[in-house]
């Protein structure tokens, strides 16, 4: 009979436990201090221009925005701030093949990857009297057919940061020649 | 028999797990497990300057280092909204609003996943963050004086440089360095010497020395943030 009692007492430890795990979630720790990598990706996500026109950055920003097939979803100029997203369907042939194999022979349902959101919040803000800079940060979510968000993060590809901003610049000329 | 009751007992106790769980719904409204003044002194910062936009526009700057990303933000309310997705979901809300007319109170207010965040060292932290940023911006200001200007469009990165020293004296930032959050108030004291004015408050004092433009927040204890201080 101790056996069973000693079941008993873990099945109890076991429920308080969960209690407590549930209820006991905090902030992970440094999630608001700096750390080295922000001064690394602060260098990734900005950009300076020598110009004292603000405004016509916010405007190429958000013209750029647009041709990347973007959203915009919020704007405040006076703080240079522009959100925009974008959704799309990211369902990858590969990936159902794999489902529809497993399903077939083990009877076991897998999700895949459905849909992604994009979100690209871009800063503009004056440095001295003459330069403007510009951050942008991308932040990705996917869901998979389960509707459960499986990727919720930060983009940290160099490349993609380089990418937008190679077109800015392009945007800047465009939007200075009245293109 | 007995198992009988192994399982009967078990299921009071999953049902007494779900009942005491975390607060009823109807509570849930209104949930806060700190008073409304310990609430709003851990989330409330006062900041020593009377130019909102700046102040507004540093506490975005801040979050991005943070690694949020902005959500909402106006500046005539004086609110930015950012989340931050790493795995989990921090969402902060910063409101700036006018203190006298050089001074200006900042209080975030901080979700983690699907919880308020009623701890104090997150905010210390984030206040902590936002003092370098408005301190490193100010410095960014005063080194860009002078410097030549780049070409239209250049793929230069933002940099901060340390401060130039003022003739032997440490400079803001060393003093930073040396005064970490959580530092001996006794440290304090040996580094930067003698407060020349002590302003006392809820839980802590600010030492001020007016003569090299600095000021020490001590808060419950411990050295919270050494920042610059107007005269």
């Amino acid at each position: 009979m101790a056996s069973v009692q000693d079941c008993l007492k873990c099945g109890v430890l076991l429920i308080v436990l969960s209690c407590a795990q549930g209820c006991g979630q905090s902030v992970p720790k440094g999630a608001l201090a700096l750390s080295p990598e922000s001064l690394q990706d602060r260098q990734m996500q900005t950009r300076v221009f020598s110009t004292t026109d603000e405004a016509m950055l916010q405007t190429a920003c958000a013209a750029l925005l647009q041709d990347l097939g973007y959203q915009l979803d919020e704007s405040e100029t006076e703080l240079g701030v522009i959100v925009a997203s974008r959704h799309r369907d990211v369902t990858n042939t590969g990936e159902v093949v794999a489902a529809v194999f497993v399903a077939a022979m083990f009877g076991v349902h897998t999700a895949y990857s459905r849909e992604q959101k994009v979100l690209a919040s871009v800063v503009t803000r004056p440095i001295g009297d003459e330069r403007v800079a510009v951050r942008v940060i991308f932040q990705h979510m996917v869901w998979n057919t389960d509707n459960q968000l499986v990727r919720n993060e930060q983009i940290n590809d160099a490349e993609i940061y380089q990418e937008f901003f190679s077109k800015l610049s392009k945007s800047v000329f465009l939007e200075a020649e009245g293109i | 028999m007995y198992f009988m009751r192994v399982i009967t007992m078990c299921a009071c106790f999953a049902v007494l797990a779900f009942l005491t769980g975390c607060g009823s719904r109807q509570k849930d409204i209104f949930e806060s497990k700190e008073s409304q003044v310990a609430l709003r002194s851990m989330q409330s910062r006062v900041f020593e300057t009377g130019d909102r936009n700046f102040l507004l526009r540093t506490v975005i700057a801040t979050l991005q280092d943070l690694g949020f990303v902005v959500d909402k933000a106006d500046n005539t309310l004086g609110t930015v909204s950012a989340t931050k997705r790493s795995k989990y979901n921090l969402r902060m809300t910063v409101t700036v609003r006018p203190r006298g007319e050089t001074a200006h109170i900042v209080r975030c207010n901080a979700q983690y996943n699907l919880q308020i965040v009623e701890d104090p060292e997150p905010y210390q932290q984030f206040f902590a963050s936002l003092s370098k940023g408005l301190f490193l911006d100010a410095q960014l200001v005063e080194d860009e004086e002078g410097r030549p200007q780049a070409a239209n469009a250049t793929d230069q990165p933002t940099r901060s440089r340390p401060r130039r020293g003022a003739s032997g004296q440490n400079t803001l930032q060393e003093y930073q360095e040396l005064l970490p959050y959580g530092s001996e108030p006794a440290k304090a004291r040996e580094v930067l010497g003698e407060p020349e004015n002590i302003f006392k408050f809820e839980n802590g004092e600010e030492w001020q020395y007016p003569s090299r433009k600095l000021k020490a927040t001590i808060y419950r204890g411990k050295v919270l943030a050494v920042e610059a201080m107007n005269p």
